[in-house]
Parts: C-alpha cells; structure tokens; sequence
C-alpha cells in the first residue's frame, strides 16, 4: 500500500486535459477566496475608524466593541479563519478533488457576493 | 503499527503544507494589497484635515460671506467639527476667520430683515444674527428643539420660523421666541415657507404636499401627491411656481396657485441623485442636480430647456447660492467653492476653503 499528497485520481489520468483543468479551476478559485478575504480585512483595516458604525456582521461588531472600537482582534480572527478554511479546503482537495472544487466554487460565489457588496454596496 | 504510524505522518505533512500554503497565499496578498493600495491612502492621510462646505451665505452687495463648514482632523479622534467661518470670495485660498465658535451649527435659514441669519445648533437651540454686525454675539431664541434642525425656513413677515429636526417640525413665533405648533412622529421630510405669503408648503411621507397656515398649522389644501416624498423644496421668488426633489431623484415644477406641474405637457421632469434645487432671483432659472452628484444642470424655465451642465466639484455638491443672476457659487465636499458665470463657458473661479491653521 503506498500514500501519495496527490488527489485520488488514478497514475495515468494525473495529467490528462479534465485533471489539470480542475486542479486549475480549484486553484484559481482557492487564489480568489483569499484575495477577497485580504481585501475585505483591507478594507477593515482602511475604514478602522467608521466600522463601529458600518460593520454589519454581528460577530465582526462584538469583537470590535469588546476591544473598545479598535480593529486588530477583528482583524486577528479574520486572517486565522482565512488560514483555517483556506487549509481546510486544500485537504477537502487532496482528499477528493472534485468534492474540494465544489466546496471551493461554492465558497468563492460567497466571496464574489461580499465583493461586489464592498464594492458597490 | 508501521502502516498506521506513516498515515499519521502523511497527514500532519499534509496538514502542514496546506496550512503554509494558506499562510504563504494571504501573506502574498496582504503585501501586494498594501504596496498597491496604501501609498495612496498614505498620500491622502498627510492632508491634515478633511473640509466639506455645506452652506454658503453669500451677502447681496458684499464680498464676504459666512458659509457652514464641517471638518474632520486626520490626527484626531474628536470626529466633525462643525463651524460657522467667515471667509471673502477673492483668491483661491481666501482667510477665513471662525465666527461664533462656541455654537456648533447644523443648518442655517436666511431672516427676512436683510442680513438677518438664523442658526440652528446640535444641542437643538436656535440663534439669530446679524450678518451686518458681525461683532454682535448672536441671541438665542427660547425654544429649544429636541434634536438638531437640518432645515429652518423664515416666513416673509418675519413672524414665523419653520424648524425641522429628524422627527418634528416646530414653528417658533419669532415675537415670542416659543413654538406654536409642531407636527412630530417624523411626518414631515421637508418644510419651506412662501416668499410672500404667511403659508408653508410641507412635504409628507406618505408623499403629499400640503400647504399649511405658518400660524396654526391648520391644513389650507393638499398642493399634490406623488409616489415619493419631497426631500427638498424651493419656491421661485415671487412665490408662483414650487420645485420639489422627490426622494427618488425626479424633480417636479408646480405651479403654485393650481398645483399642476408647470413642465411641458408629457414631461415627467429632470432626475437627479442629488437634492439640490435652486431658483435664480428672477426665477428665470432653475439650477438642479446634474447627471452625477458632483454636477449642476441649469435650466432655462422660459425655454424649458437645459442650458448646460456644470462640472469640475471633485466630490458631492452641497447646495448652490446665486450672487446675481449670472453669478452662481457652488459649494461642496471638496471643500470648494466654484463660481460660475451661467453666461459663459469659461471655467469657475475655484476657491479652496483651508481651516488648517484655525483648526490646530
């Protein structure tokens, strides 16, 4: 029995045309969801004196009144959960890499909705 | 026991690597969001202070003008400040001089004794001046709303004053000082008196126009009624024709005695993300929004045509004052005032109001 880091999709179809194309729509989505959340954190980061009153995600507004209106624990627990599901879907991936696109497609709709709220919302 | 050992190991490699790879991909970004985007903002925060001119009241026959200014220090946690300031309309940075710097105003309404100025202030108290005695230290009327005016409208005999606050309308008897009657439960959007008339035309939510008694309060008859509330009014100096900007941007021109639009038959009128709305003093023209919040469309009333549009604020327009009938001043969240000559196309003269030196 052997283990390898690569996606369970058998030796020979490893470089054929629909594994690399998925491995690049997964990769491209997983780049996007981090863009955007780095952005948002920007944004937060940017707008740190407004937020109090701007913020609409109750956690992100408990978190900013619970540090006397400053951002950085916002900011903290931001990036960590970026981190924490950005490592997740890559072993959701590794795992299975149709399953990982999907959660990743998924996840960057989500992503693509709360840009073009920051952006023209 | 070899196998299971090396399942572990591969899985905490795994977990590790997705985990750098996360790490290395937000860190990637933070560095390049902050080289691309923080210079500017950077560049933005050595300005020492942000400066929107909200009012500008300019004096007939008189160069100095005492316009509203909000201001908000870079390196300071107060937020706005709100000032009354003094300034001519010569050169691009003209002096300005604080006027009265203990009130902190909100709105200004013009008196009807020429030079005649009132003030409305954050804390709800009302002051009157007198431009012409700009030494003089304002008086404070007696009536004190419960939240601070954004509209104060003065009747033509000078007995009335319609003050608007978020949630009540007070008309003050200005021989008293007390108010004398008061819609509340936020019934009102916006108030403006009659030029020659002792009447008010108010504007509901529920989008109707009404035209009240400035004494009473007492209804005299339903103007209109539109879908949309008004959110800023103006009459024409003689008082015959009404322009409204309804919240949803669409301007309606009223003739004042019937209530009928007075735009061409099978025209709905202007629209405009902007509420500004301006008669000129022959009511010749009308200056409203332009196609974007930082321009001014002029309109030929004779014609019913649009004359130009007016461009070069940087930001938000805050309202316009005529100086003549050719001479309009437009002020804004830029903190400029630009005035521009309606009879030619020649840019406006930019003046560029800097609070700097008074606000450190």
């Amino acid at each position: 029995m052997s283990l390898s880091l690569a996606p369970r999709i058998r030796p020979a179809a490893m470089f054929d045309r629909p594994a690399q194309r998925l491995a690049a729509a997964f990769f491209a989505l997983w780049v996007f969801i981090v863009f955007v959340s780095v952005f948002d954190g920007y944004l937060v980061f940017r707008f740190r004196n407004l937020i109090h009153s701007t913020e609409l995600n109750p956690l992100g507004l408990w978190l900013i009144t619970a540090n006397g209106g400053q951002v950085w624990a916002l900011l903290g627990i931001k990036f960590a959960g970026t981190i924490l599901a950005c490592s997740l879907l890559l072993l959701v991936y590794w795992k299975n890499a149709r399953l990982g696109t999907l959660i990743a497609s998924a996840l960057a709709a989500l992503q693509l909705s709360l840009l073009l709220f920051l952006l023209l919302g | 026991m070899r196998l299971v050992l090396n399942l572990c190991e591969w899985q905490l490699v795994r977990m590790i690597s997705a985990v750098a790879l996360s790490l290395g991909a937000v860190l990637f970004f933070v560095v390049t969001v902050g080289l691309v985007l923080l210079p500017a903002d950077v560049e933005r925060l050595r300005q020492p202070l942000y400066l929107s001119v909200i009012e500008c009241r300019v004096q007939p026959q008189s160069e100095r003008t005492l316009s509203l200014l909000w201001y908000m220090p870079r390196l300071d946690t107060k937020g706005w400040v709100h000032q009354l300031a003094w300034h001519d309309l010569r050169g691009e940075r003209p002096q300005v001089e604080f006027a009265w710097p203990a009130l902190e105003p909100t709105c200004t309404g013009r008196g009807a004794a020429p030079g005649e100025l009132f003030v409305g202030c954050w804390d709800g108290t009302l002051w009157r001046v007198d431009l012409s005695q700009p030494k003089e230290l304002p008086r404070r009327l007696p009536a004190r709303l419960e939240m601070a005016p954004h509209v104060l409208s003065c009747s033509a005999d000078g007995r009335w004053l319609a003050a608007l606050g978020p949630q009540t309308l007070e008309v003050i008897d200005l021989s008293t000082g007390q108010t004398a009657w008061m819609i509340g439960g936020g019934q009102v959007r916006t108030v403006a008196m009659h030029p020659r008339e002792p009447r008010l035309v108010v504007a509901r939510h529920t989008g109707e126009y009404a035209e009240l008694e400035a004494a009473t309060g007492a209804n005299v008859r339903i103007l209109a009624s539109f879908e949309e509330p008004g959110i800023q009014l103006a009459f024409s100096p003689t008082g015959d024709r009404l322009a409204i900007v309804a919240s949803g941007g669409r301007h309606h021109l009223l003739d004042w005695s019937t209530g009928r639009s007075a735009w061409p038959d099978g025209w709905i009128g202007p629209y405009s993300r902007s509420s500004i709305v301006q008669f000129s003093p022959s009511g010749d023209r009308l200056i409203t929004g332009g196609e974007s919040v930082d321009s001014l469309a002029v309109w030929n009333l004779r014609t019913m045509r649009m004359e130009r549009e007016l461009h070069g604020h940087e930001k938000a327009i805050n309202g316009v004052s005529f100086l003549d009938e050719q001479s309009l001043c437009s002020f804004g969240a830029d903190g400029t005032i630009r005035i521009w000559n309606l009879d030619s196309d020649a840019p406006p003269r930019v003046l560029t109001i800097d609070v700097t030196a008074q606000a450190s």
